[in-house]
């Protein structure tokens, strides 16, 4: 009797079925296995003693320390917390912009602007309407300077707002300083309302660099009169 | 027998493959202020070209039929070294689209052997990218008189950028000597053209070195610039 020819359906579906088993198997394998699963990594084994070259030999006995000074107590005056956020070297208006000399490092001596200066004088997209607005609020400011206040923002309407909050912006430079250092008029006032008035331009760039707000120092006034 | 005519099959399909001709599609438009067709070819969906073209270096394609009111049918033919790349399709008020088929010439490679340099695949689609830059062997010959060290992809760049022996020779001109090939490059590249080197010395910046002249362009610096500049600068 010939034997029953199994039906196609059925010998597709075994077929598919081995499939699925083979690819399972061979996915199981590490080699295979999927690599975007995050799987913990094993434990990593004890590490070995740090190795010594040579015999260890005991460690000669310290020199005790000299007793350390009496500190400052903290808190006791602002020094304590004096960090000299000295940001001039940050706005340096020459580096920016080559100080005058071209490729070489050397200054024209027709007293032309170099090519460096050209450059950055373009990438920073001074136009001859911005150096007019910004001559109208600092009339001696140089190219240089008014290109550095370009590249950090600096608009007439800036130091309008800066100066009707009571900052005293005296120079191209300082506008330069406040707005690079994210100073706003905002920022002003609330230092203002939290008792900080009159503050310099200095004090305002490190307040600033600092991420001294007025949520800082509201936190802090918690803490000032308690006893340590 | 049967494993014969497999091989056999084989072999014809792997020739087939390789004669067959590289099928894509263009699109055009026309600018009549520089009088050129920009013409974009894809063979594929990555790889397109952009080049430009004057009416006289498109035998087949007329004025007429570019700037037609209502849309026309056109074909028309590029034979660079390389290839030939054959065009059908519409063109209608400058604008244009259509088939393209390239079909490339074998014995492009060998010439180029003889010159002492050597295509890096010499695959269809490499002879495609030489004949869409048109790097003729002229070109290749004229290029390696100037610079006799530089390899077959730099002088394709420079071709890709528009350095040729009248480029080089109009910036002489001007004074500015280009001693290498990277530095012919860096310049066409950024569009420094002779004009701007002499706008630049009526500025008052002359002897500039390839690097400046290429910053310069680059960034946009021009005479005009120059000049608004030193209006307001205080020395």
């Amino acid at each position: 009797m010939a034997e029953k020819p199994t039906p196609k359906l059925t010998r597709t579906t075994l077929s598919v079925l081995m499939f699925i088993a083979l690819a399972v198997a061979v996915s199981s394998f590490p080699a295979f296995a999927q690599r975007d699963v995050d799987v913990p990594p094993p434990p990593l084994p004890p590490h070995p003693p740090l190795s010594i070259r040579g015999p260890l030999v005991p460690a000669p006995p310290r020199t005790p320390r000299p007793p350390a000074p009496p500190q400052a107590p903290l808190l006791s005056s602002l020094d304590a917390f004096h960090v000299d956020l000295d940001l001039d070297p940050i706005v340096d208006v020459d580096d920016d912009l080559g100080g005058g000399a071209d490729e070489k490092g050397e200054r024209r001596s027709d007293g032309r602007l170099s090519v460096d200066e050209l450059i950055a004088l373009r990438i920073h997209d001074v136009t001859p309407e911005y150096i007019d607005e910004m001559r109208a609020t600092f009339p001696d400011a140089s190219l240089r300077q008014i290109a550095s206040m370009r590249m950090h923002g600096v608009t007439t309407a800036y130091v309008r707002g800066m100066r009707a909050a009571g900052v005293q912006v005296r120079s191209s430079r300082d506008a330069a300083r406040l707005r690079q250092m994210g100073v706003t008029p905002a920022f002003v006032k609330q230092l203002a309302e939290a008792g900080y008035r009159n503050l310099s331009v200095r004090e305002l760039t490190r307040l600033a660099a600092a991420g001294v707000d007025a949520d800082f120092i509201s936190d802090l006034e918690k803490y000032k009169d308690k006893k340590r | 027998m049967a494993r014969s005519a497999l091989l056999a099959l084989t072999l014809f399909l792997l020739a087939t493959t390789a004669a067959a001709d590289i099928e894509g599609g263009w699109t055009a438009q026309y600018n009549p202020r520089v009088g050129k067709l920009h013409l974009m070819m894809n063979r594929s969906a990555t790889s397109q070209m952009w080049l430009s073209y004057t009416l006289d270096e498109l035998p087949g394609l007329t004025h007429a039929q570019i700037e037609s009111a209502t849309q026309v049918p056109v074909t028309f033919r590029l034979r660079p070294d390389a290839g030939t790349f054959a065009f059908e399709g519409t063109f209608r008020n400058g604008r244009g689209g259509g088939q393209m088929t390239f079909t490339p010439n074998r014995g492009y490679a060998s010439r180029i052997r003889a010159l002492g340099l050597q295509l890096e695949k010499g695959d269809d689609a490499e002879l495609f990218r030489f004949a869409a830059l048109d790097v003729s062997l002229a070109y290749l010959r004229e290029m390696r008189a100037i610079y006799p060290e530089t390899n077959l992809r730099e002088l394709s760049k420079l071709k890709a950028v528009g350095v040729t022996p009248a480029y080089l020779r109009d910036m002489r001109a001007v004074g500015v000597h280009v001693e290498s090939a990277r530095d012919a490059r860096k310049l066409a590249g950024s569009g420094v053209t002779p004009s701007f080197v002499r706008e630049l010395a009526d500025a008052g910046y002359r002897n500039l070195s390839t690097r400046d002249l290429s910053r310069l362009a680059a960034t946009g610096v021009d005479s005009k610039f120059i000049d608004d500049m030193h209006r307001k600068h205080k020395h």
